[in-house]
Formats: C-alpha cells, structure tokens, sequence
C-alpha cells in the first residue's frame, strides 16, 4: 500500500515536473488589436495590470507575417502606426501561417506578456480568418 | 519609472528614424536564447520578439525584451524562472544600452561579415552591469544582420539559486541574440 502511494508520488511529481508550458486557453476578453495598443500607449500601467497573464482573443489586420527558423510571428496593426500587436505562434499553428498574408483580417487567441514598442503576445492560435 | 524613460526613448528613436530616413533601424522580432548547463539538467529558453534599434549614424544600439517571453521546454521551469529567478513582475524587462565600435565602417550596399565589438549596459532582474562583447555583422542584399553571444553570471544580477537546486541550474548561462534590420 505504502510503495504503491510512493511509487504513485514519484509518477504525479514526474509529471508535474516535466510537462510541457500549458496552451493558453480560453480566452478571458475580446479585444481589437488597435484597442490593445492604444490601451498599453497611453496607460502602460493599467494595461498591464488588466491584459498581462491574461489569454486574449485579439481582432486585427495582419501587417507583416515573419518567420523564424520555422516559427512565426504575426503583426497585427495599421501601416502608419508605429506600435502593433506581435504574436508568436504556437509551433503546430506552422500550416496555418504559411496560408497568412498582409492584409488579412483575423481574430488570434495568445497570453499577453506585455509592451514593448508592441504588445507581445506569446503562444497564439489563429481562431478565424475571414 | 526607468523603464518609462527608455520606452520614450526607443519611441523617439523609432519616430526621428522615420523622420531622417534610413539612418535608424529596428528589429521588433529579434530573438534571445539561453542555455544552462548543469550537473543534473540542462535548461533553455527563447524569445522571439526581442526588440532593437541600431543608429547607423551615431552607432548606438538600444535592446528590450520581456522575461515573459522566454519560452521554456518544461511549465515549472518557466514558472521558477518568472517567480522565483528574475521576478517578472517586478522586473519586466531586460534592457541592454550601447555602442557598436566600426560600425561606420560597414557599407550597406556592399555585402560581406565584419566582426564589431558592442560595448554597453545590460539591465537584468532590476541589477546593471557593464557589458562588452564581440558580435558578427553581416550584409546580405541590403539586410543587415547580427549575432552575438555572450556569458551571463547570475550572481551579478542578484538571481539567487537556492541550493536545493544549485545541481540545476549554471552559475553562468550562455545568452545567444540575434537580429534582422533592414527588413522589417
């Protein structure tokens, strides 16, 4: 009984420890990636406070599509503004990106991890594209 | 409030470059990589929206990155790593600050590798230590790239490893970063 519970503990704690970072899930608000920019902009404080850790579906115009070495970053944003919305896909969204051009429209999902001179979003999924 | 002054700094770079022309360069999708190499495990990290401007003109180089946008192989260690390590949340970002010496020297019209040396400020987990290093520059059609590697010791940014897992985690970690300006 008491090996079993150990030998259970040990297979939990290799579990806990050696599991890959978590997707991010549902989204916890909707937002437009010119909203999510001007919000960080204007008020980097409260933005953070409010989007930061937060799984977002975020709404936009694709900018600019760059790869990396197999991994892809979108921009999302208006050609004359000077911040966008950059989000990191997640590796197995790749089939999804090669189909992505400048000037799509589409809603992404990803956790926000802050502002630069963009709002970083890491771990995106492309929800729809219209 | 730092942090506040270098953004209005980056911005006001970023804005005067597109005022002046092609003198000012950015990279809003750099990466940064490091690696830990200990008894027990080895540990790595990238982050693949790594911020940079390059002043062709006064040879500066600004960088800024978000801790949180380290991607780890494993969850715990990205959580330690936030928590426990860098403390994310009180310490947002990583900055580095310098000069990039010959880079007037390089032709962008000509392609060809010349090796530089960047000397500046690196700012990690709130701690600023003078940092030298060489980088490779690289010419390619117009793109300019750069790489550049350079050894971290946590100890000089105040990252405290607890001794319960001194056997995971390097004293010194191997920092990789590479940029792309010319193209986006």
């Amino acid at each position: 009984m008491v090996i079993g519970l150990l030998f259970l503990a040990i297979i939990i704690a290799y579990y806990v420890a050696t599991k890959p970072p978590a997707l991010a899930g549902d989204p916890a608000m909707k937002v437009t990636a010119d909203q999510l920019v001007t919000e960080f902009s204007d008020h980097e404080d409260a933005a953070t406070h409010k989007y930061v850790d937060q799984v977002l579906q975020v709404q936009g115009v694709i900018h600019e599509v760059i790869e990396q070495e197999g991994t892809f970053v979108i921009l999302l944003g208006k050609e004359a503004a000077a911040a966008r919305v950059s989000c990191t896909l997640r590796r197995n969204n790749d089939a999804v990106a090669y189909g992505l051009t400048t000037g799509d429209r589409l809603d992404i999902k990803g956790r926000c991890t802050g502002f630069l001179l963009d709002v970083v979003l890491n771990d995106c999924e492309v929800i729809t594209l219209e | 409030m730092h942090y506040q002054k270098l953004l209005g700094l980056i911005s006001l770079l970023f804005i005067t470059g597109l005022a002046v022309g092609q003198e000012r360069y950015i990279d809003r999708a750099g990466t940064a990589s490091f690696f830990s190499e200990a008894p027990l495990e080895n540990i790595s990290a990238h982050n693949r929206q790594v911020l940079s401007i390059i002043d062709m003109k006064t040879a500066e180089i600004a960088v800024s990155m978000l801790m949180k946008s380290f991607i780890f192989e494993k969850a715990l260690m990205q959580e330690h790593f936030n928590e426990k390590y860098v403390e994310s949340d009180k310490y947002p970002k990583a900055i580095f600050k310098g000069t990039i010496d010959g880079l007037d020297k390089i032709d962008l019209t000509q392609n060809g590798t010349h090796t530089v040396q960047v000397k500046g400020m690196l700012t990690i987990h709130g701690e600023t230590n003078p940092l030298t290093t060489r980088a490779v520059l690289t010419v390619e059609n117009g793109v300019l790239w750069g790489t550049t590697s350079f050894p971290v010791k946590l100890e000089d940014y105040n990252i405290k490893v607890p001794s319960l897992v001194i056997k995971n985690i390097a004293e010194t970690v191997a920092v990789d970063v590479k940029f792309n300006w010319g193209v986006r």
